[in-house]
């Protein structure tokens, strides 16, 4: 019992990181239809920025959260400005697109290993600790990041389903032609989602950064289990996507209730398998499209 | 363990330091010709005898590094950069072969970039010899080493799959393996109360001491059983659901063949999830582990392992860590540590290679001179008077160095508690 409900408790946590992060990776490619790949880079360069802000500059903790979630946003719309919205323009293919940001992510990972070197870079001065539920153990770290993924997913999803702007990311991601047809501005709507996606991943990077570490290529596994989500879930609406990057968190660390860590992600991939044969469009299907 | 060969007579730490400091004054002068000169002295002449002609001087040999240069795993390519360009700087300033190093990367221990980079190493750069680490990286090697005749030094991840493979020489304590036994045995005598036993291992390298060495020992020296046997595989960064099976489990110490980073992250997250129980690894040469566990790593953790200190008096170590620190401005760790012993030795079977009349190569040339005596200088172990030794075993071409039990504390800082043999339960003092 104490087992499950420890599983129970990291499950949860875990879950809500990726979820975070599948909900920010699906802003921008249910939006833009833009395999983002590069978001590693975001993700990454988001680690650093706290490391920058708080330890290199010494300024406060708070203040390195501010710069990851700035920093990341900085990138992701400088990447989409840069490179993708000229390959658009040029009627580049989803492929050459997701070939680019590939080659992005990639490279990304090595300029930042030749500005901050190989070794990775510690941001410490959180006030953790553990807390006891009884047998069960968090630390109020894993709480704070919990809560904050969740809320941030949240927010985004009233900012979707309740503002005008959300209208307008909504008729980008279902008809651009014809949302352009209207009058939205799309390559602004494609600078803003490229923005709070990033924005998010930044936020997600922050908490990693300050549990454990930044490093370059720190983006890469978080950003393939946010895409993985993504798919769980359902790229029709960003509930879909959070509710699929919750799912995979969670069975990841439920799955040793009865199988060792190693074979954890085996379970997560069959699910996902049979996800992707029996009911392609995802876990959740959302035809509002929210 | 101290040495008994020809640098067995030790060397002062005022030696080493004027040793090294008329290295450095050479340097300064460009007195390139000090190299080519008959009986040249140097900083390395304690230990592997006077430089000139006959121990290679004049000679410039293409040494290959198939290391891991990019990725999760640079920082243990740089490491064993670094000490590789430590030796050949002090082999040249001391007459030995001018050892020009050409470099590949395997991009963190993947097998293309290992097998086409050192072809072109081969085929391209000319090299001569080779070291390497991890492990399929350098496994996927073999039938190219035995082929080209490659004298091959095994320094980083290197397990049993490299014994007595054709020119390849393990240069290291096999991971995992060779400590395994000691680490138990001082596991069940520091911590007498400690029964049921934690076994986490790592898919790839030292699943042995996982699934073989831990299960007949701990019985023995404990008189305990084996609570749970997990592993994880290589990257791991959550630990959640192995913490949770493992306080289910009710161990009451761990035995972890966690290595790299992960072993940061496991660390940190077991003492976060308020597990206290004594854990004995048998790595801790990756230098951002600290840096990951923080504070959690100085919690009841201890190291099997042949630790490499930089603060160890033994002299040829501490002419290596003053060069190191002069050129790098940071202390060598682990990794730097078994490059330079390893490239140190390649000039010393130069050396014997071009003595014994016959022309230093490839083919089994260089492997021939380890039969001239098997036993090197080591940076680790011996005392302030003397080096330690490291001995290889003709047969396996593995090698015996000194081990050691370390507690570790804030910053990975090691101190040793125990001293251990290899595949032996015999413990002895610090």
């Amino acid at each position: 019992m104490n087992q499950l409900l420890q599983l129970i408790a990291f499950g949860i946590v875990q879950g809500a990181t990726y979820a975070l992060l599948a909900a920010s990776f699906w802003l921008i490619y249910a939006t833009t239809r833009t395999f983002h790949l590069a978001h590693s880079v975001t993700y990454a360069v988001a680690g650093y920025a706290a490391f920058v802000i708080s330890v290199q500059l010494g300024l406060s903790l708070w203040l390195g959260a501010f710069a990851s979630v700035i920093s990341a946003a900085a990138v992701g719309c400088a990447i989409d400005a840069i490179l993708y919205r000229p390959m658009r323009a040029r009627g580049a293919s989803v492929l050459s697109i997701f070939l680019a940001s590939l080659g992005v992510a990639a490279a990304g990972a090595a300029a930042l290993q030749l500005i901050f070197g190989p070794l990775v870079k510690q941001v410490p001065g959180f006030p953790n600790a553990t807390l006891y539920l009884g047998s069960v153990t968090v630390t109020r770290l894993q709480v704070l990041t919990a809560f904050c993924a969740a809320a941030t997913i949240f927010l985004v999803f009233l900012f979707i389903t309740r503002t005008r702007t959300g209208n307008a990311i909504t008729a980008v991601r279902t008809n651009p032609t014809m949302a352009m047809a209207v009058g939205i501005p799309v390559e602004r709507i494609s600078v803003l989602v490229f923005g709070i996606g990033s924005a998010m991943a930044g936020l997600a990077a922050f908490f990693e950064t300050i549990s454990f570490v930044a490093y370059p290529t720190m983006g890469l596994q978080p950003v393939m289990f946010g895409v993985i989500g993504v798919f769980l879930g359902g790229i029709g609406s960003i509930r879909g996507a959070a509710l699929g990057g919750f799912v995979l968190g969670f069975l990841l660390v439920f799955s040793g209730l009865f199988l060792s860590q190693n074979l954890g992600v085996i379970l997560v991939f069959a699910v996902l398998l049979v996800v992707v044969v029996f009911r392609p469009e995802g876990l959740l299907r959302s035809p509002s499209g929210a | 363990m101290t040495t008994k060969g020809k640098w067995q007579d030790g060397l002062s730490r005022r030696a080493v330091m004027l040793g090294t400091g008329a290295m450095a004054v050479s340097a300064s002068l460009g007195v390139s010709g000090v190299a080519r000169a008959q009986d040249v002295s140097g900083p390395l002449e304690p230990w592997f005898g006077k430089g000139g002609k006959s121990a290679g001087a004049g000679l410039t040999w293409n040494h290959g590094l198939n290391l891991a240069l990019t990725g999760t795993g640079a920082s243990f390519g740089q490491a064993m950069t670094r000490g590789a360009t430590t030796a050949t700087d002090l082999i040249r300033a001391s007459g030995g072969p001018t050892i020009v190093l050409k470099l590949n990367d395997h991009q963190g221990g993947l097998v293309p970039p290992a097998v086409t980079g050192v072809r072109r190493l081969i085929s391209q750069e000319r090299i001569q010899s080779l070291g390497s680490s991890y492990g399929p990286a350098t496994e996927a090697l073999f039938p190219l080493i035995a082929n080209v005749g490659l004298t091959t030094f095994w320094s980083g991840g290197a397990g049993p799959t490299g014994l007595g493979k054709t020119d390849v020489w393990i240069t290291m304590a096999l991971f995992a393996l060779d400590p395994a036994t000691g680490g138990l045995a001082y596991l069940a005598k520091r911590f007498p109360s400690a029964k049921r036993l934690a076994l986490i291992g790592q898919q790839e390298n030292g699943t042995a001491a996982i699934n073989e060495i831990a299960p007949r020992v701990w019985p023995q020296v404990s008189g305990g059983q084996i609570a749970s046997t997990e592993f994880v595989n290589i990257g791991t960064t959550d630990f959640s659901s192995l913490i949770a099976r493992l306080k289910s489990a009710k161990a009451d110490a761990i035995f972890t063949t966690i290595y790299g980073n992960d072993q940061g992250y496991f660390i940190k997250q077991v003492r976060e999830a308020g597990v206290d129980i004594p854990i004995m690894s048998i790595d801790l040469g990756t230098p951002t582990v600290p840096d990951i566990a923080g504070s959690a790593i100085a919690n009841n953790c201890f190291l099997a392992v042949d630790g490499y200190q930089p603060q160890n008096p033994n002299p040829y170590n501490a002419l290596f860590v003053e060069t190191f620190k002069a050129k790098y401005k940071t202390p060598p760790d682990y990794f730097a540590a078994n490059f330079f012993e390893a490239t140190n030795i390649l000039a010393a079977l130069i050396g014997r290679t071009i003595k014994a009349g016959k022309t230093p190569g490839r083919g089994s040339v260089l492997s021939d001179a380890f039969q001239a005596g098997p036993s090197f200088p080591s940076v680790y172990g011996g005392s302030a008077a003397a080096a330690g030794v490291m001995t290889f075993n003709l047969k396996d071409h593995s090698v015996t160095k000194p081990l050691g039990v370390f507690q570790i504390g804030l910053g990975g800082v090691l101190t040793k508690v125990a001293t251990i043999e290899k595949n032996s339960t015999t413990l002895g003092p610090a």
